[in-house]
């Protein structure tokens, strides 16, 4: 530095570059501080006003339960002065579930929001819900006292309460965790328009299995058409065994019975119906054609169990005198003995809600008569008060089904379907029983089979053993504070050993100024959550709860993870499977697509945009397309093989152990532009004279392109090829809207058992230790693809 | 016999750029001829049409008698040498000496001669080209090289390893496309020489492009001129020097480049601006509007008053050791003169001179960019 350049004069450049850095950084700190200072300050701001939080969805109901909801909560205000009604949803249910936790784990709950059923024990037991059994008894008291508002339990669906209650071991008894808002019975929709065409009687409410089957049988030899849609969710397949006098669980769910003899039967039964008889119940495929929808299309006979909720979306079948056809419901046919299910929604209470008198008064509001024969327009579900259901607003006679007693007379006979806390079962039931049922890849027994080892593999394992030490966070708080201070005093230390020389000295702050709000905000939004994941992938954290519930259980969940959890492998077997198949492959294609695009020929920037389209557009609606595209009867691709007379494979169906996770590649495939753009422009830096040169030198085109494009792309290769192996082993948004890993775990890829678990079993420690898996699993191969390549990689400036 | 015949060949782009004119180019066996303009005069066009990188749009291109013009470029025999050398990045000097060698092989894949049993063959092809390769590398100063990458080589010698490469294949003949310009000034003279030297062993046929007159005229057996993708004048450097075809040639040739000022010849004098010069008696008949074109080394100056000089105002000096360069303005405008080192030792900036010049060693030349050159009585 010369003395003249310290001596630099305040100029009118230099002046603007400091009050520009000033300002930006002040800027980015402010709004930091801003949102940090939010969070202590919401808490006291409103004293004076009462805020609840309400959370609900909105799924089969769409937006006219999004606005009776929200018509409810305008009213609540207006009755309820001085209390502001905060509504939250998030959409579907499981957008509701995620954003629930997520608002939990943040010590953030909602204060009133719906419950499932089939959540209350699982909830009840995170100690996330608020026992209302104390205000119930305040109301049986103002009732006995005389007053007509107090509420009255009788008055509901006696099932629907039980619902909700739960005495730490099953649901049906004990605590009460909400008011029941709604619910449903189950059974089939039947296309009225196919009975009469087949000649056949319609279902009664009293109709049989065997009525069932021959009604499918019959159906099923009408040209075009499928006897019945079967659909063996956990809970329905439970329901079904049921109906034969059998279950899947104790009743006090401790003993797991799938293997007892009435089971088994009723389970082959079924399976034999499914793959054993032509058309007569839809097969095992893509889970657009299970469900609901693939009643709409007018060849499918019956389609069921389900409750009350396809009715929104069924009434928009046009009556068969508008080109549609018409159709009732029947409940449940019954076997050995008479049996349904009752599928409820609850509103509840948080556990650590601030105003337990305002929440309780505003759950006694949505359930009350008013809302519910509101909601009741809908259709979309029963009301829980027999005096509503048993009302017009319910039984409305002008709207299909014209069978709505069919839903109350299966009250009698319905239960709660009790789940165990852990839900695990559940999804563990619902993918082996999918296996045997569904895809046929097992067989009933051995689907059985599978289920107890992965159950017992389950419930054997007990992190930290039986009496775990709570998570020091003490210690990890100390570390953590070491960790800040050494950060610190290096970032002191790089200040105070800066460059001596006045301009490089203001050079360096002005860095350090523009740098740091990226840094603070990389320290915290990533380094510390990372390294909290490390941690916490060493507790058994839920997820669900505050992070002081956790217990320090050591390298459990790695080994668990490691040597025993069955589901695990599969899932890495099933990433293995696409990445093997989508990494190579997409990456030809996307080479030689970006030599096609180096063409010049008019119009090219046109094909270029559309082939870098897909790549740009959004996961979830794309992921949609593709589900019908690989429909496995009618979807573009089975079509197309249809029309050469190649037979496709149920690709998410029966088949999907070998053609779910190739499905997925191929659709990877669409999404090469992406690649395809990266190598095009490494292909014109590739010197014009160079293939002159080797077409000067003799070199055919072939040669030309293995001689010189592909080492002079060599880089470029290996960074594609990297991306594209840690991409493939990042596969979810495309697995959980088309497949949601089913049937069984054939299509669960590694992040979706990853979200599987964190977000819907509630086990985030275990979940964390997948993250930590994986990334050792990514940081390995790329390790082997960057040391292997290193004898074919080119790099023009780099080695010497 | 390697010649190379241009008959009124051309180059039309898509949206009818035209970049080569009609050129009827004839090239002997053997010769060094060197193709020399301004960019954008044609002349790499004209040298990518015989190497068969670019398409002949109209004309015809012949290589020892044979018409090529829709031979692909491996087929012509030839060679090129790029302006960036075009070396293969990837390869060892070695390799890239051999690639052209090696693509053209009759057993090339190592697996093919295994299964067809022509190992043995392509065990004596190998060892050819491995001795190609030595020979190549000896001639041209090579073989410390022959493991490097081209990035581990200086601007000289990737230079040499892209000749090494030209010449491996014993082509007919060889194409340079501007191959010095990427070298500096010292290094370009040497290898220009090294050039000369190697065509006069090859004894093979070169065309060589370049923007470089001086480079041009020191290289070639014959210059081709070209300007806006025409050719201007093809003859040999003196020729192009002395008896410049016309008014381009005249001014392009040659450093400083020629005096050239627009005026009128009437009885045997040259007018401009009021200001007359005598000419000698060449012109004593002609009378038109044309412009004079006079060599720096013709001015003479002289004093200031001097009796039928043009007077002038010194307005720079350039000693360059043997000679100096002066620069005038006068009623001709700008002029250079060229003085030898003694004479130069007088001249001051800002003094005024006479300035006479050498008639019998003006050329007239036709109005225009590229007026011809006017022959006297």
């Amino acid at each position: 530095m010369t003395s003249e350049s310290a001596k630099q004069p305040w100029t009118v450049s230099r002046a603007c570059r400091v009050a520009l850095i000033t300002v930006t950084s002040l800027l980015i700190h402010a709004a930091f501080a801003r949102v940090i200072y939010r969070t202590f300050t919401a808490a006291t701001s409103a004293r004076d006003e009462i805020e609840l939080t309400v959370m609900h969805w909105s799924g089969e109901g769409g937006q006219e339960e999004d606005r009776i909801v929200e018509d409810s909560l305008h009213a609540f205000e207006a009755a309820n002065p001085g209390v502001r009604v905060k509504r939250l949803n998030p959409g579907d249910a499981g957008s509701f579930y995620t954003k629930l936790q997520t608002m939990m784990a943040a010590g953030e709950a909602p204060d009133v929001f719906y419950v499932g059923y089939e959540r209350v024990a699982n909830f009840a037991s995170l100690e996330l819900l608020l026992p209302i059994d104390t205000f119930v008894a305040r109301e049986t008291e103002a009732r006995n006292r005389g007053d007509a508002n107090a509420l009255d339990l009788t008055a509901f669906y006696a099932q629907t309460v039980d619902a909700f209650r739960f005495n730490g071991t099953r649901v049906g008894e004990g605590v009460l965790y909400g008011i029941p808002k709604d619910f449903t019975t189950v059974g089939f929709y039947y296309n009225k328009d196919l009975f009469t065409q087949a000649g056949i009687a319609f279902p009664t409410n009293a109709w049989t299995w065997d009525d069932y089957i021959s009604s499918a049988r019959a159906l099923a030899k009408l040209p075009g058409v499928t006897g019945s849609e079967f659909v063996t969710w956990p809970v329905m397949v439970r329901t079904y065994l049921r109906s034969e006098a059998s279950e899947a669980i104790d009743d006090d769910l401790s003993v797991v019975r799938v293997a007892q003899p009435t089971s088994v039967a009723a389970l082959e039964r079924l399976r034999a119906w499914r793959h054993d008889e032509e058309n007569t119940l839809t097969s095992g495929k893509s889970k657009i054609a299970t469900g609901a929808s693939v009643f709409l299309g007018g060849k499918v006979g019956m389609a069921g169990p389900f409750g009350r909720w396809v009715v929104p979306s069924y009434r928009n079948i046009p009556t068969t005198a508008n080109g549609g056809f018409d159709w009732d419901f029947a409940p449940l046919p019954r076997g050995a003995s008479e049996a349904n299910c009752v599928l409820t929604v609850s509103w509840s209470i948080a556990k650590h809600t601030k105003y337990p008198e305002e929440s309780w008064k505003l759950v006694k509001w949505l359930t009350d008569a008013k809302s519910q024969a509101a909601s009741a327009r809908l259709g979309l579900a029963i009301p829980t008060l027999k005096t509503v259901a048993e009302s017009a607003a319910f039984l409305d006679a002008t709207l299909p089904p014209a069978n709505n007693q069919g839903y109350l007379d299966a009250i009698p006979e319905a239960v709660v379907i009790g789940w165990p806390s852990d839900p695990t079962f559940e999804q563990i039931l619902g993918s082996t029983m999918d296996q045997g049922l569904k895809t046929g890849d097992l067989t009933i027994q051995q689907a059985i089979t599978e289920f107890e080892r992965k159950w017992d593999a389950h419930v054997s394992f007990v992190p930290g053993g039986v009496a775990p030490m709570p998570v020091r966070w003490d210690i990890f708080s100390i570390i953590g504070f070491v960790l800040l201070g050494a950060l610190l005093i290096a970032c002191a230390l790089l200040v105070v050993r800066a460059p001596s020389g006045r301009a490089a000295r203001s050079e360096e702050r002005a860095g350090f100024a523009l740098a740091s709000p990226w840094v603070i905000g990389f320290l915290v939004f990533m380094a510390f959550p990372i390294l909290l994941s490390l941690v916490l992938s060493m507790t058994n954290w839920k997820g669900s709860g505050p992070l002081s519930g956790a217990d320090w259980v050591g390298s459990d969940n790695y080994t668990q993870l490691l040597l025993r959890d069955g589901r695990f492998h599969t899932a890495c077997k099933v990433t293995a499977y696409y990445a093997l198949l989508a990494v190579p492959i997409g990456q030809v294609l996307a080479l030689l697509a970006a030599v096609v695009m180096t063409q010049k020929i008019r119009g090219i920037a046109l094909f270029r945009a559309a082939w870098y389209l897909p790549s740009v557009l959004a996961g979830v609606g794309v992921s949609i397309l593709w589900r019908w595209i690989f429909d496995s009867e009618g979807g573009l691709i089975n079509r197309t093989l249809e029309l050469v007379g190649i037979a496709g494979p149920e690709w998410f169906g029966k088949d999907a152990a070998l053609f779910g996770p190739p499905a997925f590649a191929i659709m990877s495939f669409w999404l090469v532009g992406g690649s395809m753009m990266v190598y095009l422009a490494g292909l014109q830096q590739i010197p014009r004279e160079l293939y002159e040169a080797a077409e000067i030198d003799g070199a055919s085109s072939v040669r030309r392109f293995f001689r010189i494009t592909l080492p002079m792309l060599s880089p470029v290769i290996l960074f594609n090829a990297i991306m594209a192996v840690i991409g493939s082993f990042q596969v979810f948004t495309q697995a959980f809207v088309m497949t949601g890993g089913e049937p069984g775990d054939l299509t669960r890829f590694y992040v979706l058992y990853l979200f599987n678990k964190a977000f819907e079993l509630y086990d985030m420690g275990y979940a964390s230790a997948m993250a930590w898996i994986l990334l050792v699993i990514v940081l390995i191969f790329t390790a082997i693809i960057l040391r292997t390549s290193a004898r074919v990689v080119y790099y023009e400036s780099l080695r010497k | 016999m390697s010649d190379v015949t241009l008959t009124n060949v051309g180059k039309v782009y898509e949206g009818g750029v035209r970049a080569v004119e009609a050129v009827n180019l004839s090239i002997a066996d053997g010769e060094f001829c060197v193709l020399v303009g301004p960019s954008g005069c044609g002349k790499s066009t004209t040298l990518r049409m015989i190497a068969g990188l670019e398409e002949i749009s109209e004309g015809t291109l012949e290589i020892s008698g044979v018409r090529v013009n829709d031979l692909p470029a491996k087929d012509r025999d030839i060679a090129f040498v790029f302006q960036n050398y075009a070396l293969y990045p990837h390869l060892t000097v070695a390799q890239n000496v051999a690639f052209g060698l090696e693509q053209r092989r009759t057993h090339g894949n190592a697996l093919t001669a295994l299964l067809t049993g022509a190992n043995a063959a392509r065990a004596k092809e190998s060892a050819a080209i491995a001795a190609r390769v030595t020979e190549v590398s000896k001639t041209l100063g090579l073989n410390e090289l022959l493991t490097r990458y081209p990035r581990e080589l200086s601007g000289g010698q990737r230079q040499r390893v892209a000749v090494g490469r030209a010449i491996a294949r014993e082509p007919k003949v060889f194409l340079f496309d501007e191959p010095l310009s990427n070298l500096d000034a010292r290094l370009r003279i040497e290898t220009r020489t090294e050039l000369r030297l190697l065509h006069r062993r090859l004894r093979a046929t070169i065309i060589y492009v370049t923007h470089d007159q001086e480079e041009a005229m020191t290289l070639a057996d014959r210059l081709v001129v070209m300007h806006r993708g025409v050719i201007q004048q093809h003859a040999s450097a003196q020729e192009c020097y002395e008896r410049p075809a016309n008014r381009f040639v005249a001014g392009f040739i040659g450093t400083p480049p020629m005096n050239i000022v627009d005026g009128r010849v009437e009885n045997g004098v040259f007018e401009c601006n009021g200001a007359r010069i005598s000419l000698d008696a060449r012109w004593t008949t002609t009378t038109k509007a044309c412009a004079i074109g006079i060599r720096p080394d013709r001015l003479r100056l002289g004093a200031a008053h001097l009796e039928g000089a043009l007077l002038a105002t010194i307005v720079a000096v350039e000693h360059l050791g043997d000679r100096t360069d002066i620069t005038l303005d006068s009623a001709w405008g700008r002029l250079t003169a060229r003085v030898d080192a003694d004479s130069a030792r007088e001249m001051r900036e800002g003094t005024a001179v006479g300035v006479t010049l050498d008639v019998q060693h003006a050329h007239l030349f036709e109005l225009g960019e590229c007026g011809a050159r006017l022959n006297g009585a």
